[in-house]
């Protein structure tokens, strides 16, 4: 007898920790920073979307490209390189992914996909022109001088490291590897970090986008 | 024939039978592969399972085919201060085991491709190591878009 009241007991701690820790973390997720985002999202959705500061980048065809020309669609964003062999190329497959699932879930959403390069050394328009359309025919790339990239990434929360007078041609080149998404006004509205997963970064978007 | 010579031959045979047939070549390498590249691209990866079945060892170095790409380096990534770093090992000890190399982490880097990788193609790597005898492993290319 003694050891049934102890066992339920038990059960009784366990069914309050269990619930306090539900409630606990519910408690927590719906008090802190971010918390528009979906349930579960690797990433965060910004409280206030946050407008993009002045800067002139440059389109895969040579052309201007201004904070104002992200208007009118979702943009979902990446920062890095086409030198980069790794990760640029698998999470450009991944945007392509996502391109598939909203299409093949339905979402209406207007929405474009861009490569914005941190390398503009090696990266001619031309050059990105070629990388992005490999990956997806509508795919953008876009680039500039430090300090128009300065003041994107800065925005879009994104870090990057090139060297400033490197010995040759073979430099690596150190960036955040997440996916930025502006909402069709052209401001910030929410980051993807690590691991860029293309089915969850549809539903979270879906979720966000219908919101 | 005497027992003694008989338990001898036993033994050396038991002793031959538990060792692999490539014994003295402790280190091999499976799963290799390759992502097809963007036309144009300048460098390309190449990724693949080194399983040491011996006493810790150390990967020196990575050639690759010339006529593929200029040079093939180690490379890791470190994730620090909101960044992917690469890193170029000039080394890799192999443990007693498996060390895979996988994107986002370790990989060949493939610098100075002399045309874009395309899928369907195939290429060898060799790796020379500290001990064991050199690997050399066939590394087929894949589509990885979609």
């Amino acid at each position: 007898m003694n050891r049934l009241k102890t066992a339920l007991l038990l059960v009784v701690i366990a069914v309050a920790a269990f619930a306090f820790g539900g409630w606990w973390s519910t408690g927590f997720r719906t008090s802190a920073p971010g918390s528009a985002s979906p349930a579960d999202m690797n990433g965060y959705v910004l409280d206030q979307p946050r407008p993009l500061p002045e800067f002139s980048l440059v389109d895969q065809d040579g052309q201007p490209f201004g904070p104002q020309d992200f208007s009118g669609a979702w943009s979902f964003i990446y920062f890095g390189y086409t030198y980069c062999p790794d990760i640029c190329p698998a999470s450009l497959a991944v945007m392509a992914q996502v391109d598939d699932e909203l299409q093949a879930s339905g979402v209406t959403s207007p929405t474009r996909f861009y490569l914005v390069s941190v390398d503009p050394r090696r990266d001619t328009p031309e050059r990105l022109e070629e990388y992005v359309t490999y990956f997806d025919q509508d795919f953008r790339g876009l680039t500039g001088d430090p300090a128009s990239l300065d003041a994107i990434t800065r925005a879009a929360g994104v870090v990057y490291q090139v060297p400033e007078a490197p010995a040759s041609d073979d430099y690596l080149v150190g960036h955040s590897s997440t996916i930025t998404l502006l909402n069709p006004n052209g401001e910030v509205h929410a980051i993807f970090t690590t691991p860029l997963v293309a089915e969850n970064i549809a539903s979270d978007f879906a979720a966000i986008a219908g919101s | 024939m005497p027992r003694s010579i008989l338990n001898v031959v036993m033994v050396s045979a038991m002793i031959l039978a538990s060792r692999p047939l490539t014994a003295g070549e402790p280190v091999s390498a499976h799963d290799a592969w390759s992502r097809a590249t963007p036309p144009g691209a300048k460098n390309g990866v190449a990724y693949l399972v080194i399983k040491n079945s011996g006493a810790p060892d150390r990967l020196l170095d990575v050639t690759v085919d010339g006529a593929v790409a200029g040079e093939a380096q180690i490379h890791t990534h470190v994730h620090e201060g909101g960044m992917m770093q690469m890193n170029h090992l000039e080394t890799l000890d192999l443990p007693t085991g498996e060390t895979a190399f996988e994107p986002g982490g370790l990989h060949i880097m493939l610098m100075g491709l002399s045309q874009p990788l395309k899928a369907d193609q195939s290429f060898e790597l060799t790796l020379t190591l500290e001990n064991a005898a050199p690997v050399t492993v066939s590394v087929p290319v894949r589509d990885m878009r979609r």
